[in-house]
C-alpha cells in the first residue's frame, strides 16, 4: 500500500503535467529574412518541431501545414491574419500557431543569428508567448578560446536554448471570447455627385461558439440606418442614393447588432458628395496678334486651377474650325502640369497656316466634367515680302513691305552691284519703308542686286534676292494710251 | 587586503568606473508630443508596415518583429496581427512604403479594435565593421496615432550604437542589429511608460 502511494505521488503530477502540456501547436514554416522577403528555413522549422516534441507538445506534421498554406493562399511567412489563425483550429485541430522569423543569419563581418518566435493562440488569436534574440560570434568568449562558436552553425543552438528557456511552463488553451472578424470591407465608388448609387458590401467571419449576429445594418452619416442583405453567407451587401443636397464627405460605418444586445459598430469610411465642376482655365505660351494668340513652332499649353482637385481623367484635343482633329490626348489619373504642340497634324506633318480650338475636358473624381477652350493662330510659313522700285527725282525708291498679316518684328536690306560693291545697308522694324538710292551712272553696266531680310514677331524668317532692281521700275507713263481697234483688220 | 594592492586597486577601480561611466552616456529616445491621449491604460495596438530608409535589406521587417514581440514582452500590449493590418492595407490600397491619411488610420483603428496605431520610419541601419567586433547603427522615428480620432499624438526618434552599451574594454557591446532593435524597442517602449503611456492593467 506505502509502495502504491508512493508510486500514486510520483505519477500525479506527471499526469497534471503532462494533461496541463497536452497541446497541439502548429509550428508554421520559419520565414528568414537573410534569405529575402521570401526566404524559408525548413532546418530550423523542424529544429522547432523537435524540440517541442521533446517537451510533450503535440505538433502538426509540416506537410500538413504546407498543405494549409497552399489551400488558403497564404503567401507571407511569420504572421497570419485573424482569419486564418481560426481556420488553423478549425482544420487543423491546433491550439497555438508557433511563428518563427530569422532576422539575421550572416557568416560575414562576423557570424551572427537572431531570431524571434511567437506563440499564437488560435482561440482568441492572442500572442501569449514571444521572444527575441540576437548572438553574435564576439558575444561568446571562452577562456583560451576553447570551444567559441566558428559559424552560424554552431551559434543557432546556443540562440535556440537562450529563447526557449524562457516558454511557458503552462498553457492556457481557453482564452478570451473570440472576437468577430470583419474579413473584407468595401465602400464604391467614394466620390459622387447627388442621386448616384453607392454601395457597400462587407463580409464577415462570425467566430465558432461566440456571439450571435441578429442585425446587420450600414450606418450612413450620423442617424441614416440601413439593412444590409446577406448575398451569400457572411456577406452583406447594401446600395443606396447619395442625397441631394448635400455637399462633402459622408462616414459609413458597420453596425452590427448581436443577440445578447450587444452593439458592435466598425468605421468602414467615408464617401464624398460633390455637386460641383473643377474649375480650371488654360494659358497658353504664344504672342498676342490681333486678339489671338499665335505661335509659328510649338506650343506650350498649361491647365491652371482656380481651385485644385484631384482627376479622374481628363483628354485634351486640337481641332480645326472645320472641326479636323489636329492631336489628342486622353488619361486618367492627374492632368499633367503642361502639354506642347508642335503645330503638327496626327499624321507629323506641319498643319496649315490658320486658327485652330484647343478643348481641355476634364473629370473630377465624381465625375463632374468641365471643359476649357482657346483659340490660337498657327503661322508657321515665313513673312513675304513685297520689293517695288521707282524713279523718284534724284534717287532711285524702293518700297519694302510684308504680304502678310502677322508683324513684322526685323528687316534687313543690302543693294549692291554684281561685283560685290555694296551699294547701301540698311534695316529696321517698320514696314513699309522706303530706301533712296542714288541713281547709278548711266556708264555703269553692273547690275544692282538686292538682298532682303525678314523675321517676323513669331520668329518665321526669309530670305528674297533680287537679281536685278532695275527690272522691278516701274515707269510712269503719262501719255494717253492709244484707242483699241474697234474691228478687226487684215494685218496687226 | 594590503596597503601596497589597495594602491593600485583604488587607481584601477576609478579607471573602470570612469570607463564605465564615459560609455553609459547615451541619449534616451527624444520624445515629441503633439496631442494628449484621453484613453485608459494602452492594452492593444496595430503597427503599421514599417518604412525602410535604410539601406539594409528587410531592415523594416527586422525592426517591426522585434519591436511587435518587445511591446507584447515588455509592455504587455496585443499587438493586432500583421496580416490584418496587410489585409486593410490591400483593401484601402495603399502601399506598403505609404503612410496611411488619417481617415484611413481611423479604418485601421476601428476594425482591428485598438487604441493606438504606429507607424515607424528606419532612417538608418547598418553593421560596421569594427576592430575584431561589429558596431550596430539603428536610428527609427516612430509616430503614435490616436485610432479613434487618426491624430498623431506622439513622435519618437531613438538611435544607437552598439557601443554605446559598451561598460569596459569589450564587455557589454552589442554586436547584431537584431539585438540592438531589441534593446532600443525597449528603451522606446519605457520613454513611452515614463512620458505618460499607462500600462495595460495598470
Amino acid at each position: 500500500m506505502k509502495n502504491y502511494l508512493i508510486i500514486m505521488l510520483v505519477i500525479m503530477p506527471t499526469l497534471i503535467a503532462s494533461y496541463a502540456q497536452a497541446v497541439t501547436v502548429a509550428v508554421f514554416p520559419v520565414e528568414d529574412l537573410s534569405e529575402g522577403r521570401n526566404g524559408v528555413n525548413f532546418t530550423l522549422t523542424d529544429f522547432l518541431q523537435q524540440n517541442l516534441q521533446e517537451r510533450g507538445i503535440d505538433v502538426i506534421p509540416r506537410d500538413t501545414i504546407i498543405s494549409f498554406m497552399s489551400r488558403n493562399r497564404i503567401r507571407w511567412l511569420g504572421f497570419l491574419g485573424t482569419s486564418h489563425i481560426y481556420q488553423v483550429r478549425d482544420d487543423l485541430g491546433a491550439d497555438f500557431v508557433l511563428f518563427g522569423t530569422v532576422s539575421q543569419r550572416q557568416e560575414l563581418p562576423l557570424a551572427a543569428f537572431g531570431m524571434v518566435l511567437t506563440l499564437v493562440r488560435t482561440s482568441d488569436a492572442r500572442t501569449v508567448w514571444t521572444e527575441v534574440g540576437g548572438v553574435s560570434k564576439a558575444d561568446i568568449s571562452n577562456f583560451l578560446a576553447i570551444d567559441e562558436p566558428e559559424s552560424i552553425d554552431d551559434l543557432f543552438p546556443v540562440l535556440a536554448q537562450q529563447l526557449l528557456s524562457s516558454w511557458p511552463a503552462v498553457l492556457e488553451v481557453t482564452g478570451q471570447n473570440p472576437c468577430i472578424v470583419i474579413e473584407s470591407t468595401r465602400l464604391s465608388p467614394q466620390h459622387v455627385k447627388p442621386g448616384d448609387e453607392v454601395n457597400c458590401a462587407v463580409k464577415i467571419r462570425p467566430p465558432a461558439g461566440g456571439e450571435t449576429i441578429s442585425q446587420v445594418l450600414l450606418m450612413v452619416g450620423d442617424d441614416n440606418y440601413l439593412e444590409m442583405v446577406e448575398i451569400s453567407p457572411n456577406s452583406y451587401s447594401v446600395v443606396w442614393s447619395a442625397p441631394d443636397g448635400r455637399d462633402g464627405f459622408l462616414p459609413v460605418s458597420l453596425v452590427l447588432r448581436c443577440q445578447s444586445g450587444r452593439t458592435l459598430v466598425f468605421f468602414v469610411g467615408n464617401y464624398q458628395i460633390d455637386t460641383s465642376s473643377p474649375k480650371l482655365s488654360l494659358k497658353v505660351a504664344g504672342k498676342r496678334v490681333n486678339n489671338f494668340i499665335a505661335f509659328n513652332d510649338r506650343l506650350p499649353i498649361t491647365p491652371v486651377w482656380q481651385d485644385p482637385e484631384p482627376l479622374s481623367r481628363w483628354s485634351l484635343f486640337i481641332q480645326s474650325m472645320t472641326g479636323q482633329v489636329m492631336a489628342g490626348t486622353e488619361n486618367k489619373g492627374a492632368l499633367p502640369k503642361r502639354f506642347v504642340w508642335r503645330g503638327q497634324r496626327p499624321d507629323g506633318h506641319k498643319a496649315e497656316d490658320g486658327i485652330y480650338e484647343i478643348v481641355l475636358k476634364v473629370w473630377d473624381r465624381a465625375n463632374n466634367p468641365s471643359v476649357a477652350t482657346q483659340k490660337v493662330f498657327l503661322k508657321s510659313n515665313p513673312p513675304n515680302p513685297r520689293i517695288n522700285a521707282a524713279v523718284g527725282n534724284e534717287n532711285l525708291i524702293v518700297t519694302l513691305d510684308s504680304e502678310n498679316a502677322i508683324p513684322v518684328d526685323f528687316w534687313s536690306a543690302e543693294i549692291m552691284y554684281s561685283d560685290g560693291e555694296v551699294l547701301l545697308q540698311s534695316q529696321g522694324s517698320d514696314l513699309p519703308v522706303d530706301i533712296l538710292i542714288p541713281f547709278p551712272s548711266p556708264s555703269d553696266s553692273r547690275k544692282l542686286e538686292c538682298f532682303v531680310n525678314m523675321k517676323d514677331v513669331l520668329g518665321n524668317k526669309v530670305q528674297k534676292k533680287i537679281d536685278n532692281l532695275m527690272q522691278l521700275i516701274t515707269v510712269e507713263d503719262n501719255a494717253p494710251e492709244p484707242p483699241k481697234q474697234q474691228e478687226w483688220v487684215p494685218e496687226f | 587586503m594590503n596597503f601596497a594592492q589597495s594602491r593600485y586597486f583604488i587607481p584601477f577601480l576609478l579607471i573602470a568606473i570612469l570607463l564605465g561611466v564615459s560609455s553609459c552616456t547615451s541619449s534616451r529616445p527624444s520624445l515629441e508630443k503633439k496631442n494628449v491621449y484621453e484613453g485608459e491604460s494602452v492594452c492593444s495596438v496595430a503597427l503599421l508596415p514599417f518604412i525602410n530608409a535604410s539601406r539594409f535589406e528587410q531592415g523594416n521587417f527586422i525592426s517591426q518583429r522585434v519591436f511587435a514581440a518587445e511591446l507584447n514582452r515588455v509592455g504587455g500590449i496585443a499587438v493586432a496581427s500583421e496580416g490584418d493590418v496587410q489585409n486593410i492595407y490591400r483593401e484601402l490600397r495603399i502601399f506598403p512604403n505609404q503612410l496611411p491619411d488619417i481617415e484611413q488610420i481611423k479604418v485601421v483603428g476601428s476594425r482591428l479594435d485598438v487604441q493606438l496605431v504606429i507607424s515607424a520610419r528606419i532612417t538608418e541601419m547598418e553593421e560596421k565593421m569594427g576592430d575584431n567586433y561589429v558596431n550596430p547603427v539603428l536610428a527609427l522615428t516612430l509616430q503614435i496615432y490616436d485610432a479613434k480620432s487618426g491624430k498623431t499624438m506622439w513622435t519618437t526618434h531613438h538611435r544607437r550604437e552598439g557601443s554605446d552599451y559598451r561598460t569596459v574594454m569589450h564587455f557589454g557591446l552589442v554586436n547584431s542589429v537584431t539585438q540592438l532593435s531589441r534593446i532600443m524597442s525597449d528603451e522606446i517602449i519605457e520613454e513611452w511608460f515614463a512620458e505618460g503611456m499607462k500600462q495595460c492593467g495598470k
